[in-house]
């Protein structure tokens, strides 16, 4: 009896650690196929038209490169890519911004970025699985 | 007059127990219920609790394994070699043992920061080999070995180590498990020793990681205490039969 019991628990032993070794492994390529694979890339600038009234009261129109975003994204919102530091590692995450735009848009359907983006940002444009504000992401590209 | 002994026995190791089954329950249990989110939060969102582990393993195997020669060949000393002051010596030795780590440790640090030991594994290891705890057991439990063995291997050979090889140990072998397991447990669960002298994070071990819980994200601190008690656990499980026969083997004597 005390020979099965010795047998068991060294078996038991075993698993525990053979369990633990595989994890110290493989846990975080686990967790990472758990997480939206996202592409990320910076944001776009678009070049809008500047009108403006010389010294002379001549008006001018100039064209500027300025963050811009498309009208599709503004109703669903923009993801935009952080890193933090979690559970003593550093991880990206998603937040979820919904910019302030002006009223001026390009022809292929841009609009113009007031605030809620700058230009160093980088925006999620795929994803494998739904996002939401402050999930984290794993960052294929 | 037995079954009120035996219903007072049962009363106090529900109480010894009540902490070890609260911890089990509480890594399972949280405020919607029963779940294994407190396991999944700990193996599968916080990293840095593998190494941390290993760490651990490593430290106690290794002073473990390497006390023991230590011990074994210091205990024989005190027992068999005949010198003077052995007795002065060993009262230092005992006065060592009871003198609480909070007096020793600052000479300690001191003596490993002047070696560059600080923030090193040898940092760990090398003090607690040289513990004077295992030295003082294994001395009582030397005193009740059969000297005549021991003198019939020194007409055989003069090697010391030979002699202790062959006739001290063999006598010794439930003995020395029992050291080992208060070595191996003492070890496992130290962790002032790992908080001071340790300062990267990648050489903490589990007992530093349980005491720092609170500042990771998730419910890790009961299932990461759950697999804290379960190696001490399963080394007494294997060596229970050695430690009672250990225990209890000076008194027969």
């Amino acid at each position: 009896m005390k020979n099965i019991s010795k047998k068991i628990t060294l078996i038991f032993t075993v698993m525990f650690f053979a369990v633990m070794l595989f994890l110290t492994f493989f846990a975080e390529k686990i967790h990472i196929s758990l997480l939206p694979q996202v592409q990320a890339s910076g944001v776009e600038t678009k070049l809008f038209s500047v009108t403006a009234t010389d010294e002379n009261g001549n008006i001018m129109q100039y064209f500027t490169e300025k963050t811009a975003i498309s009208e599709e994204k503004l109703e669903e919102g923009v993801y935009v890519l952080y890193t933090a530091e979690k559970n003593g590692t550093k991880r990206s995450f998603a937040r979820q911004i919904f910019p302030e735009v002006s009223e001026a848009r390009t022809e292929d359907g841009y609009c113009e970025v007031i605030s809620g983006i700058s230009f160093g940002d980088r925006i999620i444009i795929s994803t494998t699985k739904e996002l939401f504000d402050g999930c984290e992401v794993n960052v294929i590209k | 007059m037995k079954k009120l002994i035996g219903i007072i026995f049962f009363l106090l190791s529900g109480v010894f127990l009540l902490p070890v089954a609260a911890t089990v329950f509480f890594s399972f249990y949280s405020e919607g219920g029963f779940t294994a989110d407190g396991y999944k939060d700990l193996l599968f969102d916080c990293f840095v609790f593998y190494p941390m582990f290993w760490n651990s393993v490593l430290y106690a195997s290794a002073i473990t394994l390497a006390q023991l020669p230590v011990v074994i060949l210091c205990a024989f000393g005190f027992t068999w070699a005949k010198f003077r002051g052995k007795g002065i010596l060993f009262i230092f030795y005992i006065i060592l043992m009871m003198m609480p780590l909070q007096v020793t440790i600052l000479p300690n640090y001191i003596g490993l920061r002047d070696m560059g030991l600080v923030n090193t594994p040898w940092g760990i290891i090398l003090p607690m080999i040289f513990s004077p705890f295992g030295a003082v057991v294994m001395h009582q439990y030397m005193k009740n070995t059969d000297s005549s063995v021991i003198e019939a291997a020194r007409l055989e050979t003069s090697s010391i180590f030979r002699v202790i090889l062959v006739s001290v140990i063999p006598q010794l072998r439930v003995c020395i498990f029992a050291v080992a397991l208060f070595v191996f447990a003492e070890c496992w669960n130290m962790v002032e020793q790992p908080m001071l002298f340790l300062t990267d994070k990648n050489l903490k071990t589990m007992s530093v990681f349980i005491s720092e819980a609170g500042s990771y994200t998730g419910a890790v601190l009961f299932p990461s205490a759950v697999i804290f008690l379960i190696p001490v656990l399963l080394l007494y499980l294997f060596f229970s039969d050695s430690l009672e026969k250990g225990l209890t083997l000076g008194e027969l004597s």
